[in-house]
């Protein structure tokens, strides 16, 4: 049969029964019935590595229908956030292995272990944040 | 009004206010080695106490944000997403801290101040910047007073995102806006200072806008007080009425306060509708408009026959 590239219903991206991104396409065949056509999607400019990052690590940290569900401001919201959190939370490393030093938890000698211990502590302690 | 009503009507300032709660803490515990030793406890429990009023007012704020983010009826999604962006960050950042302090800081006390200033201005700085970001779509008493400068200067209504940009956030300073010469919330007493027949004479000027109106004798204050029933676009159009009324004030001559509320209420009746009109065309919910400070008050007019 003919393909009626006038007749398109439209293309749109869909996923197909392994679960990759394809290309969907209706064309009406000469008895005017639609036929589905799928075309696997292959991401022009993208690298794969890129891409395999995105969907399988950080596609896990965003919500779910990521960009239609949430404001436009919202990954560079989310970005600084997470930048803000790493160095608030060293600088609560610090501050908790100088208290243990101070409070005489840990000798002068013990120094060394107390930037392990500070880091256990702090994670264990965290508990609501 | 309660004195919690803030963290939904200042969540940015509140949000940063608790990150310096936050860093304030971490700073007394890291001068604890060099406080006498008696001091040391004493510190570390005022620390501790710091840290869970940060913590409070962080996850607060962080609620009231979250609800602006999220556009689908997804709070909870989001929600539970940077709760799992936090933890990471929180791994990331333990093992950067014990990092910096095992090779860079040499686990000498002096060093880890340096390095704890330098660690908490970036935290502080990265915080500040997140919250540009976020576009909050109802009207608190700083973000009204931007659209109304803007508003009346041009004639434009700034969007939400336009208005994150430039809102005041900071926290432990007093924001830029109207509050040096427009109180809300006052009784009768500043109202109406002269007595009952005052009253009146307020009163009749407008007998159907859900607020009172007065002009201070002396200086050059508006005292503005909402009826029981106020709810969002009357509070809009007080506030426009208030500055209105100080505008003619300002324009000198001879100021007499009833004619003057009268002229300023025919034009609010003017500029009000279509403010309210581009207001809503550009996004921003009039309806959960809050502009009263905490202890303010409103009157409740009863007709006795």
């Amino acid at each position: 049969m003919d393909e009626f590239p006038a007749s398109d219903l439209g293309t749109f991206q869909d996923i197909d029964k392994n679960k990759r991104q394809t290309t969907t396409t209706y064309v009406s065949d000469q008895a005017n019935n639609w036929i589905k056509r799928q075309y696997p999607q292959s991401k022009i400019g993208q690298s794969n590595a890129r891409s395999y990052l995105f969907d399988n690590v950080i596609s896990h940290f965003l919500p779910a229908h990521y960009p239609q569900s949430v404001q436009p401001g919202y990954i560079k919201f989310t970005t600084f956030c997470f930048a803000a959190s790493v160095f608030g939370s060293a600088g609560m490393v610090l501050s908790t292995q100088t208290l243990l030093l101070a409070v005489g938890v840990v000798g002068s000698q013990q120094i060394q272990t107390a930037g392990v211990l500070a880091g256990a502590l702090n994670w264990i302690l965290k508990d609501g944040e | 009004m309660g004195h919690t009503k803030r963290f939904d009507t200042h969540p940015k300032k509140w949000r940063m206010t608790a990150a310096l709660a936050l860093d304030s803490a971490a700073l007394m515990e890291i001068m604890s080695p060099f406080v006498a030793t008696w001091l040391v406890l004493p510190v570390a429990c005022t620390a501790n106490v710091l840290k869970n009023i940060g913590f409070l007012t962080a996850s607060a704020s962080r609620a009231a944000l979250h609800q602006s983010i999220a556009l689908n009826n997804n709070l909870a999604d989001v929600t539970v997403k940077a709760g799992s962006q936090s933890m990471a960050a929180g791994l990331v950042g333990t093992a950067l801290g014990v990092a910096l302090s095992t090779t860079v800081l040499d686990h000498d006390p002096f060093n880890f101040v340096l390095g704890f200033f330098v660690l908490s201005a970036v935290h502080q700085g990265c915080n500040f910047m997140s919250l540009r970001y976020v576009a909050i779509d109802h009207l608190n008493r700083p973000r009204l007073d931007l659209l109304l400068d803007e508003y009346i200067k041009s004639g434009q209504v700034m969007t939400p995102e336009q208005v994150a940009i430039n809102e005041p956030y900071l926290p432990l300073v007093k924001d830029k806006d109207s509050s040096d010469w427009l109180e809300i919330g006052r009784g009768l007493d500043s109202l109406a200072p002269n007595g009952p027949a005052e009253l009146d004479e307020l009163r009749v000027c407008f007998p159907d806008a859900k607020y009172l109106i007065a002009p201070d004798h002396k200086g050059n204050k508006v005292y503005l007080t909402f009826l029981g029933d106020a709810s969002g676009d009357d509070l809009i159009k007080g506030v426009l009425h208030a500055r209105l009324l100080r505008k003619n004030r300002l324009a000198g001559g001879h100021f007499d306060r009833v004619a003057s509320i009268q002229s300023s209420f025919i034009e609010v009746k003017a500029d009000f509708h279509s403010f309210v009109e581009h207001l809503q065309l550009n996004g921003w919910r009039t309806a959960s408009t809050n502009i009263e400070p905490s202890g303010s008050r409103r009157l409740a007019i009863k007709q006795e026959d």
